[in-house]
């Protein structure tokens, strides 16, 4: 097989927010990038590029992952959902009033990834605890609220432990 | 005018059948094999030097998955980090391995990291999988299968080996592991300073003992102690100086922190070993 | 009036009618909200980049663009010969090139830009520019800068500025002291760390004028220095500062503005630049690391006698804000809130090849506060008092002047929060918690201040506009940008209950340059700027919208401004004219339309120093300890605010808890160490912030009476919250170690070292 002097690119297929997509892409091309400067959807933003600050954030399969380190190739097959295709979403809409009732965003510039990122885990989770959801938020930052409002998000939404 | 191999627009992602042919392909195109990419990919940014080709691992699903044999636990070295920190019955069986999943970055990264990237990348699980008397399966560069313990593998990485999965003997009856994360925040970042320990009492005698370490700029290993070689019948404070005195012996002197590895690792390693003491 | 002080829980409970969500908040939490660099839409769009220095001090010998000009899908590349105005930007001095011509002074300098097609094509093209440079030797810190051998950074020398204030007699202070404590004090280089970086879009018009859409502080002043880069008249840029993604100080100056201002007139296309974290960490502004050695006396019965603190700041490459800071840290570091007879604060700001160092929410105050504080405890230590006792002989009052004999408005007696403190419920440790498990308790508290406006007498001033629109809309308009601290909130409110309209009968404007000047979203300055300037237009306002209603409705029964429109004074609850009736009947006469401009509040000194409206805090903080890894949890934090009226209850919540958790970040966890004018990090896996692992649980209570007098009820709140952080941590943790840590960030590592060097009684 050679693979000189042609610009890679793939045969790519996947699901974006419930719509089958077919489009050729080199296979290493960031899925951020497919997403907000391909697809037009802003939603998941670019914090840090090195996915340590979860603002990319989208769920790929319903997990939660940070879309700056999805490569192309990575998606072939699965579901994307960005917060645009998550907006309609009963368990999305739990969420997204949770953060408005507790004054948990102010810059809101994490809260597409938060949103998502807590979407995801009380999807794959129903019953989640405060603890389990805590821990599904390790990778999101907030550098404006402190975190409070999402503590009381966290309480409000988590499954609260059966009494001994 | 063609545009130089630095960045991602010109890499060729290889999509073998089989981890046979994932290696034959790596050989033939001097190619890297590719997992979650999480880390190779940000080395390959800072350095701009993305690679003609990589081998993608993710088409393998016979390298996923978590399964107990009768002696031991086979895991396939794709099998992500978050596979590994939820897995309920590796909790029950091996907590120490389940810890150790859950203490690498967090919930998102973990999707995405794999057991063999994270070996590769002298991560998180390391001392925990050297107490563990790990064994790794690989197939090396001239497609032969092969098996050796961790700690060999460590000494003599073999770049186009592909690991398969590893192998850990379940911890004998009254075996008690506990792992912890030294780091400078208390979620998401990397490991000052891991470590690990197995102790195994019968019949109030430690039959058994393994400490290890690693961290982000330490290698990791096993430390050179056993059961009789280390203070345990003396109070804290001896055993306290003595483990001091074996970090001292293996950190590299030019190590960051180094001081303060040494007092908080003894610290720890102490604490672990110590509430079993008479 | 002889209101009581309390101190009111800001909760939903205590706060129930003033209790909403901000304006913004469902757009935000559905993830509707468009943001400067979101901005990706706009036909023929190309995406630049900047080229920065390669070296931390040097000369330029020559910069060769061709190869990057030729690359396929470049569109143009630019240096500093393509500027048609000034090639210089800064709020107090025009310093800091837009491209460098001869010499590069910081890694974060800009060299050149390009915009190409793709994102790709542009960090290609930045490989293809070829700089030749010339070493020079580099100026790693303050010391060396001012040592007399040092390479002059700047033609003045490497002294940016230098500052000098206090009273009394220092030294014949110190010989009546029977007890004094010196130490030496040092604060880190922080980096804000917004979630969205620097950046935008550049938009020329058909007209041949240039439109920004990005995320900024200032549109006006930003509007201003563009105009004079660029080489074009005022009238023909126009500045939008779209709700951005954090503030916090960090885009105050000027950042990828000029670069892509100057790429969009060469091409005629909209460019689109946004800096990446490592961009932003190079080239982005810090907070000044501060060296302080502080000496602090005290008679026999713990009176202050004697206070002195010399510093000197790192201010960087170039002088950005820096001037400002020192000031306002000279002002705290005279530890304003205590009755001192002898002062002096000696400060000097100097010039290195490090990051530019300029705004930084608390902006100098906070690191005083920190050396402060923990001088003060230090000395109650000596003295034998406990801490609170010691600041209870020597708080101020409202009455009295401040350090250099000005005028000051307190909100209330520094007493009312120091009682508050002491009653915090976090002082009541658990029993389980005292036991010498691995984990050591401990609670400490702080007192801290900060003040609203420029200060020091500088031009600080600000206005609005309102207007009723043809559609039966309230325009209102300020100059301020939304970036999280909640102006957009502030400005409804306020406006609601000013004109007596309901939250649908307003239109909000806010960060356009072509609109009214508010002067910069900074100092605090905000919420106290739109409370003025509405009090000064309501009666004309109300006044002109009545007569409206009358001849309308060609009747004399009397009127007010309502929710919807003009009601009836009597029959109560009967509405006469809705707002869209009134615009849409308006023929022949012109809609009402109002402007107002004035200077900010300085009070009654001719030449103010420092800042006139303060506010005060109290932050109580718990941490734990872990005996084996120094590793510091802070479990609670409890703050008790004095910052007159609250307007926006979950705003003035968020931005304590917010500014909290920061300060905490730069007591425990923050700094981006440089060594020779190199970064040892780049981004957020090394710079650490703390994730919601870290965040403690937070209390605030809030003190609004004022004290009678007090013209100004509403102060702004943004920086508040970390003013007393860092010495109420550092407290706490002597509480629980016996160790104080004087060196911020405060690293599990020293901290373990002094606890485990404690146990073996080295010395």
């Amino acid at each position: 097989m050679s693979t000189e002097n042609t610009t890679p690119n793939m045969q790519l297929n996947f699901t974006l927010n419930g719509q089958l997509l077919n489009m050729r892409v080199g296979p290493a091309r960031r899925l951020l990038d497919i997403l907000r400067l391909d697809q037009g959807l802003t939603g998941p933003k670019e914090g840090c590029s090195i996915g340590r600050c979860g603002a990319c954030t989208i769920q790929l399969d319903g997990a939660a992952v940070p879309a700056c380190l999805l490569l192309a190739y990575q998606v072939q097959g699965k579901e994307v959902i960005t917060v645009e295709g998550l907006r309609s979403k009963p368990a999305f809409q739990r969420v997204a009033d949770s953060l408005i009732e507790h004054g948990a965003l102010q810059c809101g510039y994490c809260i597409p990834g938060i949103a998502t990122s807590l979407t995801a885990a009380l999807t794959q989770r129903p019953n989640a605890s405060e603890g389990e959801l805590e821990q599904a938020m390790h990778g999101n930052l907030c550098r404006c609220t402190g975190y409070s409002g999402l503590q009381q998000v966290i309480k409000d939404l988590a499954t609260p432990a059966p009494n001994n | 005018m063609t545009i130089a191999v630095t960045d991602r627009t010109q890499t060729h992602i290889l999509f073998p059948q089989s981890a046979f042919e994932a290696v034959a392909l790596a050989v033939r195109h001097q190619a890297p094999y590719i997992a979650g990419a999480t880390a190779l990919q940000l080395s390959w940014n800072k350095t701009a030097n993305w690679p003609t080709q990589a081998v993608a691992l993710s088409g393998l699903s016979e390298l996923i998955g978590c399964k107990r044999l009768a002696s031991s636990w086979q895991l396939g070295a794709l099998t992500s980090l978050a596979e590994l920190a939820n897995n309920s019955a590796l909790a029950e069986y091996m907590p120490l391995l389940s810890q150790a999943a859950v203490s690498v970055g967090a919930a998102g990264v973990r999707q995405l990291g794999t057991l063999a990237g994270n070996i590769g990348f002298a991560g998180d699980l390391m001392p925990s999988l050297l107490v563990l008397d790990t064994q790794v399966l690989w197939i090396d560069q001239h497609g032969r299968s092969q098996q050796q313990p961790l700690t060999q593998w460590l000494e003599a990485p073999q770049p186009q080996g592909l690991i398969t999965a590893l192998q850990i003997p379940v911890p004998l009856a009254g075996s008690i592991t506990r792992m912890e994360k030294l780091a400078s925040r208390s979620a998401f970042n990397p490991p000052l300073l891991n470590v690990a320990s197995l102790q195994c009492w019968q019949e109030g005698q430690l039959q058994k003992l393994r400490l290890a370490i690693g961290g982000n700029a330490i290698q990791p290993s096993l430390l050179p102690i056993s059961p009789h070689s280390l203070p345990l019948q003396d109070s804290r404070r001896v055993l306290n100086s003595a483990l001091r005195a074996t970090l001292d012996s293996i950190l590299p002197l030019g190590c960051a922190q180094r001081d303060y590895l040494i007092s908080a690792g003894a610290k720890l390693l102490c604490d672990q070993l110590s509430p079993n003491l008479s | 009036m002889n209101n009581v002080p309390t101190a009111v829980p800001l909760d939903q409970k205590h706060f129930a009618e003033r209790w909403n969500a901000r304006p913004d908040s469902t757009e935000k939490a559905y993830g509707l909200q468009q943001y400067p660099t979101d901005e990706l839409h706009w036909p023929g769009l190309l995406h630049g980049r900047i080229l920065r220095s390669a070296w931390p001090h040097a000369h330029i010998l020559h910069i060769d663009l061709s190869q990057a000009r030729s690359l396929p899908g470049v569109r143009a590349v630019v240096c500093a010969e393509d500027i048609p105005g000034t090639n210089s930007y800064g709020i107090i001095f025009r310093d800091q090139p837009v491209f460098c011509t001869d010499r590069v002074r910081f890694l974060g300098d800009a060299i050149a830009a390009v915009a190409a097609d793709s994102p790709e094509i542009a960090a290609h093209a930045l490989t293809l520019i070829k700089v030749v440079y010339e070493p020079l030797p580099n100026i790693g810190d303050s010391q060396q800068a001012l040592a007399s051998a040092a390479p002059r950074l700047h033609p003045d020398g490497n002294l940016l500025d230098s500052s000098r204030l206090g009273h009394g007699d220092i030294d014949a202070g110190f010989a009546q002291c029977s007890y004094i404590v010196d130490r030496r004090y040092s604060t880190p280089r922080q980096m804000h760390v917004f979630m969205e970086t620097e950046g935008g879009v550049a938009i020329p018009e058909q007209d041949g004028s240039l439109t920004f859409r990005v995320g900024c502080q200032s549109g006006h002043r930003d509007r201003d220095q563009l105009a004079d880069i660029l080489g074009l008249p005022q009238h023909k840029v126009r500045v939008i500062g779209l709700s951005t993604g954090g503030g916090f100080g960090g885009k105050d100056e000027l950042t990828m503005q000029p670069a892509a201002g100057l790429l969009a007139l060469k091409t005629g296309r909209p460019v689109r630049i946004h800096y990446d974290r490592q961009e932003s960490t190079r080239a982005g502004i810090k907070r000044h690391p501060i060296q302080m050695f502080a000496r602090t006396g005290c008679d026999a019965e713990g009176r202050l006698i004697a206070h002195q603190l010399h510093a000197v700041l790192d201010t960087g490459a170039y002088a950005s804000l820096g001037p400002a800071v020192l000031t306002n840290f000279s002002d705290h570091a005279a530890a304003p809130l205590y009755r001192i007879p002898h002062v002096e604060v000696q400060g000097q700001l100097v010039y290195t090849n490090n990051s530019v160092a300029g705004a930084f929410r608390g902006f100098g105050g906070n690191q005083a506060t920190f050396a402060v504080e923990s001088q003060l405890d230090k000395l109650a230590l000596a003295a034998g008092l406990s801490p609170a006792e010691l600041r209870r002989r020597n708080l101020r009052t409202p009455d009295d002047d401040g350090v250099e004999g000005q005028s000051q408005q307190m909100p209330c007696h520094p007493n009312t929060l120091l009682n508050a403190a002491i009653a915090s419920p976090l002082w009541q440790i658990n029993p389980a918690d005292a036991e010498h498990g691995r984990w050591l308790s401990g609670v400490g508290m702080a007192l801290g201040a900060q003040g609203n406006g420029l200060g020091n007498g500088l031009p600080d001033s600000g206005g609005a506009s309102l207007r009723l629109t043809k559609q039966g809309h309230i325009q209102l308009a300020f100059g301020f940008i939304e970036y999280g601290q909640g102006v957009v909130a502030a400005v409804q409110a306020l406006a609601c209950e000013a004109l007596g309209c309901s939250a649908e009968d307003l239109d909000i404007r806010l960060g356009d340059s072509d609109g009214p000047d508010s002067g910069p979203t900074s100092a605090s300055r905000s919420t106290v700027i739109a409370t003025e300037a509405l009090r000064r237009l309501r009666d004309d306002w109300q006044q002109q919208l009545i007569q409206l209603g009358k001849s309308l409705l060609g009747d004399h029964r009397a009127l007010c401004t309502g929710a919807g429109g003009l009601w009836y004074d009597e029959p109560k609850g009967k509405r006469a004219i809705s707002y869209q009736a009134l615009a849409s009947g308006v023929k022949d006469l012109s809609l009402p339309a109002l402007k107002i401009h004035f200077d900010f509040p300085t009070g009654p000194d001719a030449q103010p120093k420092g800042r006139y409206l303060q506010l005060l805090i109290a932050t109580v903080a718990r941490v734990r300890v872990d005996r084996f890894t120094g590793s510091v949890k802070v479990s609670h934090l409890h703050h008790i605010a004095a910052g007159g009226k609250v307007i926006h209850p979950p705003s003035y919540r968020g931005q304590i808890e917010g500014a909290a958790v920061m300060g905490m970040g730069m007591a425990l966890l923050e700094d981006v160490p440089m060594h020779n004018g190199e970064y040892q990090l780049d981004n957020l896996d090394a710079y650490l912030i703390p994730t919601l692992a870290d965040a403690p649980a937070q209390q605030v209570d809030v003190i609004e009476t004022i004290v009678a007098g007090d013209q100004y009820p509403v102060r702004g709140i943004g920086e508040l919250g970390i003013e007393a952080i860092s010495p109420a941590l550092m407290a706490a943790i002597q509480d629980a170690t016996g160790i104080r840590p004087c060196d911020l960030p405060a690293r599990p590592a020293a901290l373990l070292a002094a606890m485990t060097a404690a146990e073996e009684n080295l010395p």
